[in-house]
């Protein structure tokens, strides 16, 4: 294990497309443990529906998560979240999420994995619906908070968090 | 030895089983951390002070788990006033209002406390609720914790009380406690019960050279040179305003003064305020000796609110004493060596990057190495200096207030009475304390204690001075025990009647939970003090005897009320309980 290291998500917009990243995960990222947001599509008609999957491709499996969410709530409001039965195996989080929609975050997401293996590969964890609020342009989602663990209670050692962009149209 | 049970680590429920029961407690407390009532030590499986996702995690991998040891270990329970450790707690008096009971669980490595399973009664009617009610919900408990505070319009009965407190782990183990307290007035008033003004008087000249010692004493330190007049002004000043924020802070004050959250009833200032206020001057060398760093005089009950002690050379705060104390510390001369010339530093005023770094507007950020370099060095001297002598200030301040009253409670504080512990806190077997608290002895202070470094954090009041600078604990040294009031049902002979050409007549009280010896008193209709009976004697706790003189009882048409009042302040009166002819 190389625990011990604390690792806190914030809001890190890097420069990488998100397929690329995947790609590049794909082609031999295998030591790290990456956290991406993966909307189903890319560009969203204004006051349509659009859901974003939190994925995490680890090669540590995962026991237990907690993460929050951060976008901007002038463009966009959350509808529905719900755990992934990638992850999720009794069908709820272990806590209620909370929101807060003028601040644009939702925080607490946090789930378990209960007995067994936790997961590894490439997996959902939970899945977020958003509306599109009418503003056309450019508006990106993050992640803020909490973080990753394994059954042994540590953090996964080098976690990556990638944000996503949606281009909401007139 | 007895064999201690050791549930399995996620095992909250202690049924040896690792399940959704376990879950449930789980959730009820996710997210607390160390110093949260609702933190429970059972949760955190990796010991962290936090209960998280790695918590989580640790109880997934664990889920489904079976064979483990049944919890049977009963939580610990601490039953207190105001907090006060159980070293100290043996005999508090409270006041009749405003004070708190506060209430302390512990897992004990089992099972979690289960909140809901707690249950307090009280021996004594509490508002609303009579005597023997079940008050668990106004002390909204926690897993760890329980609070009442006693409203400020309280008005409890002046006997003994008792609280009857059980709680019970997730696994139905149950801890049980009787905790017992006396309620009096305050004998001579609230100590804080009026606005205590205390006038910090940096501008006097009592000792060292011509100079405001206070000045000179930030030139002995390289806080100041005479090379920088101006930059001198505005270091003392600054000084000055952080050795008010760290005396405010201590007493519970926002840096401004304005009261913070639960706050003593004290305002500091380095001017001279309206009103009545106490004196204390800060600069110099002690005469008394170069190690003493202050000296003033305990005021037992805070009785006197306008002492100067700035009139008697030996009393006041000695910044002189500093280095005599700690100078070959460490972390004294990673603080002071950059500026004190005399350790081969620069004095701040002297080095030419000082202007800059002291300019209101610097930005470290923007700084250059050297700037940085200087400006750390500048800073640490002048928040070490200020810290520290804003504690000394409070220390002395303490005194003045009433800190530390001699001896255990009721009597007094756990205060002192011989050596470098007079009027300093003690423990109950009469050693210093460990913790880093503010009226401790002055030569068990460390440099980081009184100026956090090295991590180690800022003195505080110990909790025993804290109820006391609240007003929170009476000080009365009548209360030697937890004792019944006294019942009174009878005098004889009723009427009393004085023999023809006698002045005394004797009399008997009968009654129940006499103490040796009470004061006997009887009230005549319409008179507005009460007449002492003489020659009371105890003859047993059902049973008195005294003497009516018929110069103070005179005969009189209406019947007397007779008063009883125990040595421990615990009275009962008799309305009309005696007629004397």
């Amino acid at each position: 294990m190389r625990g011990g290291r604390a690792t806190t998500f914030r809001l890190v917009v890097l420069a990488l497309a998100l397929r690329g990243l995947l790609g590049a995960n794909c082609g031999g990222g295998e030591s790290r443990t990456w956290v991406a947001l993966v909307p189903d599509a890319s560009s969203v008609e204004a006051y349509s529906l659009f859901t974003v999957e939190i994925l995490v491709t680890s090669p540590t499996p995962i026991q237990a998560f907690e993460l929050g969410l951060q976008w901007d709530p002038e463009m966009l409001e959350p509808v529905n979240v719900a755990p992934h039965p990638d992850f999720d195996d009794d069908g709820a989080f272990f806590t209620s999420p909370q929101y807060d929609l003028t601040a644009g975050t939702l925080d607490r997401l946090v789930d378990l994995r209960h007995g067994g293996e936790g997961a590894e590969g490439s997996f959902n964890i939970a899945t977020v619906e958003f509306l599109s609020l009418g503003a056309p342009g450019a508006t990106s989602i993050g992640l803020t908070s909490g973080g990753l663990a394994d059954g042994n209670g540590n953090e996964p050692s080098l976690t990556s968090v990638v944000p996503v962009t949606i281009t909401i149209e007139p | 030895m007895p064999v201690v049970a050791q549930p399995l680590t996620g095992d909250l429920d202690g049924d040896g089983t690792i399940g959704v029961d376990d879950e449930v407690w789980l959730k009820a407390i996710y997210g607390a951390e160390l110093g949260d009532a609702s933190y429970d030590p059972a949760a955190d499986g990796n010991a962290d002070g936090q209960i998280d996702y790695r918590d989580l995690a640790l109880f997934g991998s664990a889920f489904g788990t079976t064979g483990g040891d049944l919890d049977t270990t009963a939580p610990t329970l601490f039953v207190s006033l105001n907090d006060i450790p159980d070293d100290q707690n043996d005999l508090l008096v409270a006041p009749p209002e405003s004070f708190q009971v506060t209430l302390g669980f512990d897992s004990a490595g089992g099972s979690v406390v289960d909140p809901a399973t707690l249950s307090v009664t009280w021996s004594e009617d509490l508002g609303g609720y009579p005597s023997g009610s079940e008050l668990a919900a106004l002390f909204a408990p926690s897993p760890t914790r329980g609070l009442y505070a006693v409203p400020e319009a309280s008005d409890l009965p002046r006997t003994s009380h008792y609280l009857t407190v059980s709680i019970e782990d997730a696994a139905g183990n149950q801890a049980q406690a009787v905790y017992g307290f006396a309620v009096r007035d305050f004998g001579l008033g609230a100590p804080m019960g009026s606005r205590q003004n205390l006038f910090l008087d940096f501008d006097q000249d009592r000792s060292l050279g011509s100079e405001i010692d206070f000045l000179e004493d930030l030139r002995e330190f390289g806080l100041s040179s005479t090379a920088d007049l101006a930059l001198e002004a505005q270091v003392r000043d600054r000084v000055v305003s952080e050795i008010l924020v760290r005396a405010h802070a201590l007493y519970g004050r926002n840096s401004d003064g304005s009261p913070g959250p639960d706050p003593v009833n004290i305002i500091f200032s380095d001017s001279e305020p309206a009103g009545t206020y106490a004196r204390l001057c800060v600069g110099g060398e002690s005469p008394t000796g170069p190690q003493y760093l202050g000296l003033t005089l305990l005021d037992e009950e805070n009785l006197i609110d306008n002492e100067n002690t700035c009139a008697s050379p030996q009393y006041g705060v000695f910044p002189q004493a500093i280095d005599n104390l700690w100078g070959g510390q460490a972390s004294y001369q990673q603080v002071f060596n950059p500026v004190d010339a005399d350790l081969g530093g620069t004095p701040i005023g002297e080095d030419p990057l000082d202007a800059g770094v002291l300019a209101p507007g610097f930005d470290p950020g923007q700084a250059t190495p050297e700037q940085l370099a200087r400006w750390n060095d500048v800073e640490a001297a002048i928040t070490s200096f200020s810290s520290l002598l804003g504690t000394i200030v409070a220390h002395e301040t303490g005194h003045l207030l009433g800190l530390t009253a001699h001896g255990a409670p009721p009597a007094g504080l756990y205060g002192g009475s011989s050596g470098g512990n007079t009027d300093h806190n003690v423990t109950s077997t009469g050693a210093t304390p460990t913790g880093n608290f503010v009226m401790n002895a002055g030569g068990s202070f460390s440099f980081d204690d009184l100026t956090g470094g090295s991590g180690q954090p800022l003195s505080v009041f110990r909790l025993l001075s804290w109820a006391y600078l609240r007003d929170r604990v009476v000080l009365d040294q009548r209360v030697t025990g937890l004792f019944p009031p006294p019942v009174l049902s009878q005098v004889t002979p009723n009427p009393a009647v004085y023999p023809m050409g006698e002045y005394t007549v004797d009399i008997t009280i009968l009654g129940e939970d006499f103490l040796a010896t009470p004061v006997v008193q009887v009230l005549r209709e319409g008179s507005p003090t009460w007449d002492t009976v003489n020659n009371v004697i105890f003859i047993d706790s059902q049973t008195l005897t005294g003497t009516l003189n018929s110069f103070v009882v005179i005969p009189d048409p209406n019947p007397y009320d007779v008063r009883v009042t125990n040595p421990d302040g615990q009275e009962v009166t008799l309305v009309d309980g005696l007629e004397v002819q």
